[in-house]
């Protein structure tokens, strides 16, 4: 079904030769197989999959030496249009690769273009919906879906064709534990009904036990290829299971007096509550995961806490004010917040700009800015080396830690982040743990951490509150152990 | 009460969307040749029962919010070049055509509205750009609120003040950068998904029917009738 022998590709480059994307690599996969490939971010493997469907070489350019056959097609002599009838692929941007209008719409874009006579469209569309129980879905527009039902229906649009090999680029990266197992059970029954299914990702979760077979990949390289039993040393090698520095069992002393008090807040949206009467306090030096499932109101709290949003009954106070009155620049000196994709943040040319944008501002208003801090936070983030890079240009892991900086160099004495390890790989969220430990327990930073990833918020936090339908369901020290965040 | 989109409750009366594009087309049409201030104002009352006439149709009264800035500038500047009166017609004029149109937009799903021009033979790639313009906006307004949200939390000023103008950068810069992103991301996707394959096999639109007819009559009549009566003074 796939044979690569001696696959090399890189990719365009304006500055003399680009380094191996793919590095001179063999594979086979046969039919019904269910392959995953995992690897590092830069490790090649998504550019592993655009071969597969033609996007390398025919959509990217580039240099493609080796042979590639998919579906007995060569691929550097068939374009992706065609490849398509066979192979479906499922892009990591669901935003982008859900373009028209429903569901039901998406499907018919597929059907469409293939050789499938109109009069059986209809068919089709209601057995690939009921197969996927997503049929509720079909008249929704995809900007109206929850993520997971984006992948599904993204699932469903590839699907409809009946394709030979369906793959999937980083699927269950930013998706919520429920969502990974709908997802997961998807693949499954797909799989099941004898199509070939390969999953490019860097998340390492349950969906492994479905799985026939693992590639570990590394600098364009395959490093390992074998069964599922044997693929988690080379996981940990290679850095995607994190090993997280040791939980903080006993709390550093925490400041006496709270800095941050939320009371009774409430806030409503179209008549409904997203939060509902939620209650606590925050003193220096504390860590907090905040938790639940999506829908719960983790990130209109966040806002909140940020000052962006206003609650409609309660108060959140910093110092007894109400925090959203407080003026952006000064309330950043009290309480950052970093969002989940750093991209939102830049709009200088060089990252040390980027990083002092803040703190100049601060100045023209007469606080100057501590540079001793700034400097301590770029050597503490690692941003010393990147500091005339473009943001724009660095790697994943490099634009968020970047953006922390950007955001601690305001100095506020809490910091809010809003699912900071979601598309991010092991390794950096091993190093973000260390840096978050050394934040709150050196520098007596509170840290409030929204997150669904279970180990990485044991790793950080001491106290755990948890939301369900926006109200405060639990409010207690984190547990070490097995138990569901 | 579950709200339903108004493009629903048209199909319930069952009008044909090319009779929805033409109707609507006149409407927009009638804004623009409308000359005097009275006419304005009528088609502003109109207007105004329409969009929250249809309250439940879930028109999207808070997008008109949008457009309060750009009426303004257009107020300012036509005020001190042409003074109060040309400046209160212009902008009326602007509220109208906004109105209008999210009122048409309203009334048309999108999926419709192709299926309409496609059998007025407008050319495919066209009407791909038009789709994918409308489903792509409110994507980039939510990043741009997103952004606004960024660039607040870490003490970036950008809100909409005089003394912020130079800070607004640090909203258009990711904006640009995130919708170049998106382009390529959407490229490679259509690519992907078999775009530069001829589409076969559409499912046309049902022939038009008497109701279809009255319906685009009464339109054109409306639409004469109301020049008319502008025309001769009220």
């Amino acid at each position: 079904m796939i044979h690569l022998k001696n696959a090399a590709y890189r990719y365009p480059s304006r500055q003399g030769t680009a380094p191996w994307a793919l590095d001179h690599i063999d594979l086979n996969v046969h039919q019904g197989e269910y392959v995953v490939i995992f690897g590092p971010s830069g490790s090649g493997k998504s550019t592993l999959t655009f071969v597969l469907n033609g996007l390398v070489p025919h959509f990217f350019g580039g240099e493609f030496f080796g042979e590639a056959l998919v579906c007995n097609h060569a691929v550097p002599e068939t374009p992706p249009a065609v490849l398509s009838e066979q192979v479906a692929v499922v892009l990591q941007n669901t935003d982008a690769y859900l373009f028209c209008a429903t569901v039901e719409a998406e499907l018919l874009f597929g059907l469409e273009r293939s050789p499938i006579p109109a009069h059986q469209y209809d068919q089709r569309i209601q057995e690939i919906l009921a197969f996927l129980d997503i049929e509720h879905l079909r008249h929704r527009a995809p900007h109206e879906l929850s993520g997971g039902e984006k992948h599904l229906a993204a699932v469903a649009s590839a699907l409809c064709l009946k394709p030979h090999i369906m793959i999937l680029d980083e699927p269950f990266a930013h998706l919520d534990a429920p969502n990974r197992s709908r997802l997961r059970q998807a693949l499954a029954a797909v799989n099941r009904a004898g199509t070939t299914v390969i999953v490019a990702e860097h998340l390492v979760d349950d969906f492994l036990l479905d799985v026939d077979r693992c590639l570990v990949m590394e600098k364009g390289r395959v490093r390992f290829d074998g069964t599922p039993r044997q693929t988690l040393p080379h996981l940990m090698e290679v850095g995607l299971v994190p090993q997280y520095p040791q939980p903080p069992g006993e709390q550093a002393p925490l400041g006496q007096e709270s800095l941050l008090k939320v009371s009774e807040v409430s806030f409503y949206r179209e008549g409904r509550p997203v939060l509902d009467r939620v209650s606590f306090t925050l003193r220096a030096g504390e860590s907090v995961a905040v938790t639940g499932p999506n829908g719960s109101g983790k990130t209109t709290l966040v806002k909140i806490l940020g000052g962006l949003l206003k609650p409609h009954e309660g108060c959140a106070l910093w110092n007894g004010r109400d925090i959203h009155k407080i003026p952006p620049p000064m309330r950043v000196r009290h309480v950052g917040v970093s969002f989940q994709n750093p991209n939102d943040q830049f709009f200088k040319v060089q990252v040390e700009d980027e990083i002092w944008a803040g703190p100049k501002i601060l100045g023209k208003k007469g606080l100057p800015a501590d540079r001793e801090w700034i400097e301590h936070i770029c050597n503490l983030f690692g941003v010393r080396p990147l500091k005339e890079h473009s943001p724009y240009r660095l790697s994943e892991g490099e634009k968020k830690r970047v953006a922390l900086a950007s955001v601690l160099a305001m100095k506020p004495q809490v910091l809010v982040l809003d699912e900071p390890t979601a598309g991010q790989d092991g390794r950096f969220r091993r190093e973000l743990a260390e840096l978050l430990l050394c934040l709150s327990k050196d520098l007596g930073i509170a840290v409030v951490v929204v997150t669904h990833d279970k180990d990485f918020a044991r790793a950080v936090c001491a106290r755990r509150l948890l939301l369900d339908k926006g109200r405060l369901v639990e409010d207690r020290a984190m547990v070490p152990s097995a138990e569901e965040v | 009460m579950e709200s339903v989109p108004l493009w629903e409750s048209a199909n319930r009366l069952r009008l044909d969307p090319r009779g929805r594009l033409f109707v609507g087309g006149l409407f927009i049409t009638a804004v623009i040749l409308t000359r005097t201030r009275p006419a304005l104002i009528a088609e502003s009352l109109l207007l105004a029962l329409g969009i929250f006439g249809f309250g439940r149709g879930k028109v999207r009264r808070s997008s008109l919010h949008l457009i309060w800035p750009m009426v303004s500038a257009v107020f300012a500047i036509s005020f001190l070049a042409f003074g109060l009166e040309a400046a209160t017609d212009l902008s009326i004029r602007l509220v109208n055509l906004f109105a209008a149109s999210a009122l048409f937009f309203q009334t048309l799903a999108p999926e419709e509205l192709a299926g309409a021009l496609r059998s007025l033979k407008v050319p495919d790639p066209l009407i791909f750009i038009l789709m994918t313009a409308l489903r792509y906006v409110p994507l980039l307004g939510r990043t741009l609120r997103n952004i606004y949200d960024a660039q607040t939390a870490r003490g970036i000023d950008v809100r909409l003040r005089l003394t912020n103008t130079p800070r607004l950068l640090a909203l258009l810069v990711p904006l640009l950068v995130q919708a170049f992103m998106l382009a390529e991301n959407l490229a490679m996707a259509m690519e992907s998904r078999g775009f530069s394959r001829e589409a076969k096999g559409r499912p046309r639109l049902g022939p038009i029917s008497s109701r279809d007819i009255l319906f685009v009559a009464l339109g054109i009549a409306a639409f004469i009738g109301f020049l008319f009566w502008e025309r001769r003074g009220p």
